[in-house]
């Protein structure tokens, strides 16, 4: 799975916590959860779950915490994944 | 360290179902915070409140936090709540107000308490637990001296009436004590896209957090004692 495809399979991660979903149109790997797509602090949780098990990966604390912008929410789900074959 | 954080929970907007899940709250609780629970003190909050009452304490310690450390990471796992006290009051109830503000001296009534470790750091917090809404505010000072503190439900969970209707709130506050010092107050950002209070195009320092979720508004400040005697 490449970038792209971890960015389209991530939208829907995010689509349910997000009230204006025209915001995903805009996004790269720079938008911040919060800041940009206006995610409350309180669904973080709900979208690292989330992300487990769309990718069927586990996510570790220390990883979770760094997953604040779309860039960084791939780069942990893809060293996940890499890291499971 | 001179800085303020808060935060406030809807809890008609959590996942009731998975709150309780150790899948979830494994990621915001130490074992040592989830013993915490089986203590008789705190034995009349539902297993879900307890979460998100710890959950509200730790966004509280890293929103304290990050106004002095921009590149702060929020890890809940990392900000270790060691004790709690309970109000004693026999059990949760409704957020019975409009709005709620604390007052000058004001005793801890109906406030749970909590002493909190953030690596060198000690913090303490009081929270307001209610059947729809948990909110807490922390500080370095033990007494909360010097701090104020709102809760306020509104009618639309919109993100835009949220924001707008925060700003309004604390500067309602905000221009009732300091009337008499400045003129033309706002709340604006700075960089890190942290709130900072203005007068006119100057920024004050006097720290400023604001919260909202769903219906649910909140804001703490802390004012310099030379300040909050006018």
């Amino acid at each position: 799975m490449d970038r792209q495809e971890i960015i389209d399979e991530l939208k829907k991660v995010l689509t349910p916590y997000m009230e204006d979903k025209e915001l995903l149109g805009g996004i790269n790997e720079q938008t911040d959860l919060i800041k940009d797509l206006k995610i409350n602090s309180a669904n973080l949780v709900d979208i690292i779950i989330d992300a487990e098990s769309k990718y069927n990966i586990e996510i570790d604390m220390d990883s979770a915490e760094k997953m604040t912008t779309v860039g960084s929410c791939i780069d942990i789900i893809t060293e996940k994944m890499n890291s499971k074959t | 360290m001179t800085s303020t954080g808060n935060d406030i929970v809807a809890l008609k907007a959590t996942n009731q179902q998975r709150s309780i899940h150790p899948r979830f709250y494994s990621k915001i609780l130490s074992l040592s915070e989830q013993e915490l629970f089986y203590r008789q003190v705190i034995k009349e909050l539902s297993f879900e409140k307890f979460v998100w009452l710890l959950w509200s304490v730790k966004e509280s310690v890293y929103k304290f936090m990050k106004r002095s450390e921009p590149t702060l990471l929020f890890s809940p796992v990392k900000i270790i709540i060691r004790g709690i006290d309970s109000p004693f009051r026999g059990g949760v109830t409704r957020f019975k107000y409009r709005q709620w503000e604390n007052k000058n001296n004001q005793a801890g009534e109906d406030l749970y308490k909590c002493e909190i470790v953030f690596g060198p750091a000690i913090f303490y917090s009081r929270s307001k637990v209610h059947d729809e809404v948990i909110a807490t505010e922390v500080s370095q000072n033990k007494n909360f001296d010097y701090s104020y503190w709102g809760i306020k439900s509104i009618d639309s969970p919109s993100y835009e009436a949220q924001s707008e209707a925060v700003r309004a709130f604390v500067l309602n506050r905000l221009n009732s004590i300091l009337a008499h010092d400045y003129t033309d107050l706002s709340i604006g950002k700075n960089l890190q896209g942290y709130p900072v209070l203005l007068s006119g195009a100057r920024e004050l320092n006097i720290p400023v957090s604001l919260a909202h979720h769903d219906r649910f508004i909140a804001y703490s400040f802390i004012l310099s004692p030379n300040i909050h005697t006018h």
